[in-house]
């Protein structure tokens, strides 16, 4: 699940029970996109 | 390595430049989500480097002079430094029109974090997020590197 920290420039995806996975800067969902990819 | 030929998933050139001292697997594990044309990539034990006798005297040493540097990292990052299994860094792409990089941080905690706690602690807002997919042409050469710390 993907959350917005409170400062707004940075997205904090739970990936699971053991890794948080930090975005910072811009394209936080391109980002995501690519990381999610490499978990498939 | 030409990514528009092999698997933007994997990033086994970048896993063989890895010490010896730890099991390929685990690596490969750790390391999977790395897309393989990024540009560059540091994993750390961190928890290794904080068991270590002179990383508690640091640790020591900040709690009695900035107590509350400690707390300020678990509200930032959402878990304590001593949580923490392995940090790695990425930096997937560089681009010229972007106004900062984008920059990845996963944190491995060494047992399972309590989500709901952290979402409060962080002052986390959900995203909702469609089904948006990948389409990168690029292709670049991986530097990878991987920091195994000795304690």
């Amino acid at each position: 699940m993907l959350f917005r920290h409170r400062r707004g420039d940075q997205h904090i995806h739970l990936t699971d029970a053991k890794n948080i996975t930090l975005l910072i800067g811009d394209g936080g969902a391109g980002l995501l996109s690519r990381m999610l990819e490499g978990e498939n | 390595m030409n990514s528009r030929t092999s698997s933007p998933h994997r990033s086994d050139a970048s896993v063989a430049t890895v010490r010896a001292d730890e099991p390929k697997a685990v690596y490969r594990r750790s390391l999977r989500w790395i897309p393989a044309d990024s540009v560059a990539f540091v994993h750390v034990r961190f928890a290794e480097l904080w068991d270590s006798p002179r990383a508690k005297a640091v640790a020591t040493f900040i709690a009695g002079s900035e107590p509350r540097m400690m707390k300020t990292f678990e509200r930032e990052f959402g878990v304590p430094l001593a949580q923490i299994d392995r940090l790695t860094l990425l930096l997937p792409d560089v681009e010229a029109d972007l106004r900062e990089p984008g920059v990845v941080i996963r944190i491995t905690t060494r047992q399972p974090y309590d989500r709901a706690k952290l979402v409060a602690a962080m002052g986390l807002q959900t995203v909702r997020t469609g089904r948006r997919r990948w389409v990168g042409q690029r292709c670049c050469s991986v530097i990878a590197v991987a920091i195994s710390i000795s304690t």
